[in-house]
């Protein structure tokens, strides 16, 4: 074997990652040539001095990541009963009205959303956006967090954040309006699984035909939200 | 029973001194699985961040979007067999490459860029000289080697660093920077050959001022 052979392989032969015959061949030929033997010896040396180099992590990392990584949720009291919100740090990423416990909550958030959520009190702006929601008189968008979705889901979902309080559109509308014109079926499989109903008003999108159409809380709380906000479906 | 199982993963090349998958604990949501994830990891990767970065701060935010990104991977698009099958440590090497690198990419856009070796043409047009010696000396002083590390061009301190001090194999140094494993032995070679060359130099003005 060449010096030069040898020596581009003389750091993985230190660590043994070399197979047995090179790894032998190799052996021998350190056995011959005191520079090569040198060559592995610094290589040992280096790798013993940067050891030492290693460095420790800030002390607050482990705290900011949990924080990062980890969605929450919380329940709030509104005047159309109790609601579950799950939230991330972007925004609201689930909305449950109705009673359940926190453990059913978790168990559905990890179900719909894909992520863990841990128990925690839920921002103040994002409560009384809820609470706004329920009496009817939400007119700003609030902050929601949609990843994860389709492209198709989310742009409907933008779009339908548009309708002004007290309107109504129809999923033809909806569907025209996402450039996809023969697809309101779809649209309404959209407004199905909003994941942020109430802040994302799925409410008011009703059939061509006339009439509230399907709530996936039930036609009464889509008629009670639309009746609230002034609109006459 | 236990035999089988160690036996089946050895062959998919898991890491075998690990007492449980923590990519899957991960995945699942296990109680303190992140925790366990970020203690195991946070020191190598912040190291390797700022040894590439050579700026706290910036390391610090790459090693936290580091983890937060590989928790939302891991749980929400990665399957748990694709989580069985992991190799943890140079995949998250690797994410903490590619954001350190784009973090380096867009400081320079930014015109934010501070001196680098690297636009220094006396320090970029060295020569490669094989004769430079065997600084053993130069690394009793961890001073010398840590300026001389940071002299390198990124490319070459990327690999010494992964290899000297995190201590990576050659396989994992491929899976985290690309590229095959005798690729990768031959660009630590390389990078070793420029770190001899500035090493050396750092040790002739010590010796000066001794």
């Amino acid at each position: 074997m060449r010096c030069e052979t040898v020596r581009r392989m003389a750091d993985a032969f230190r660590t043994g990652e070399l197979s047995r015959r090179v790894g032998e061949r190799i052996r021998a030929h350190l056995e011959d040539c005191a520079g090569c033997a040198r060559e592995v010896s610094f290589l040992g040396r280096l790798a013993a001095a940067c050891q030492g180099m290693r460095t420790q992590a800030p002390k607050d990392l482990l705290e900011r990541i949990r924080a990062g990584t980890s969605d929450h949720f919380d329940r709030v009291q509104t005047r159309l009963g109790p609601v579950w919100v799950g939230f991330s740090r972007r925004g609201m990423t689930l909305l449950r009205p109705g009673e359940m416990s926190p453990l059913e909550f978790g168990v559905l958030y990890r179900k719909i959303r894909g992520r863990v959520a841990t128990p925690a009190k839920l921002p103040e702006a994002l409560a009384r956006a809820v609470q706004l929601a329920a009496d009817g008189k939400l007119s700003r968008p609030a902050r929601v967090d949609i990843t994860g979705l389709t492209a198709f889901q989310q742009k409907v979902l933008e779009i339908l954040q548009t309708i002004p309080r007290g309107e109504v559109r129809t999923y033809a509308w909806l569907a025209r309006e996402a450039g996809k014109p023969r697809a309101a079926r779809a649209v309404g499989n959209v407004m199905a699984g909003n994941p942020v109903p109430w802040i994302l008003p799925c409410h008011r999108v009703v059939p061509t035909q006339g009439g509230v159409g399907n709530y996936a809380f039930g036609s009464e709380m889509k008629r009670e939200l639309l009746r609230r906000e002034g609109a006459r479906p | 029973m236990l035999y089988l199982m160690r036996a089946a993963t050895a062959g998919k090349g898991m890491i075998m001194d690990e007492p449980e998958c923590i990519a899957l604990s991960v995945h699942l949501g296990d109680e303190g699985a992140v925790e366990r994830l970020v203690r195991a990891y946070q020191d190598q990767l912040y190291g390797y961040a700022l040894r590439l970065l050579r700026n706290p701060f910036d390391a610090d935010e790459v090693t936290q979007d580091v983890f937060i990104r590989a928790c939302r991977t891991l749980t929400a698009s990665y399957g748990p067999d694709r989580c069985r099958q992991l190799e943890m440590r140079p995949w998250l090497f690797r994410i903490t490459r590619n954001l350190a690198l784009n973090r380096m990419r867009d400081r320079r856009s930014a015109g934010e860029g501070r001196f680098s070796p690297v636009d220094d043409p006396d320090v970029a047009n060295m020569p490669q000289d094989e004769g430079a010696g065997q600084p053993f000396q130069i690394l009793a002083d961890q001073d010398a080697l840590s300026r001389a590390l940071d002299r390198l061009e990124t490319e070459s301190r990327d690999l010494v660093v992964l290899r000297f001090i995190e201590g990576l194999s050659y396989a994992e140094i491929a899976q985290a920077a690309g590229g095959s494993e005798a690729a990768a032995r031959a660009k630590v070679f390389r990078a070793l050959r420029r770190l001899r060359v500035l090493l050396s130099e750092g040790g002739s003005t010590c010796a000066v001022k001794q």
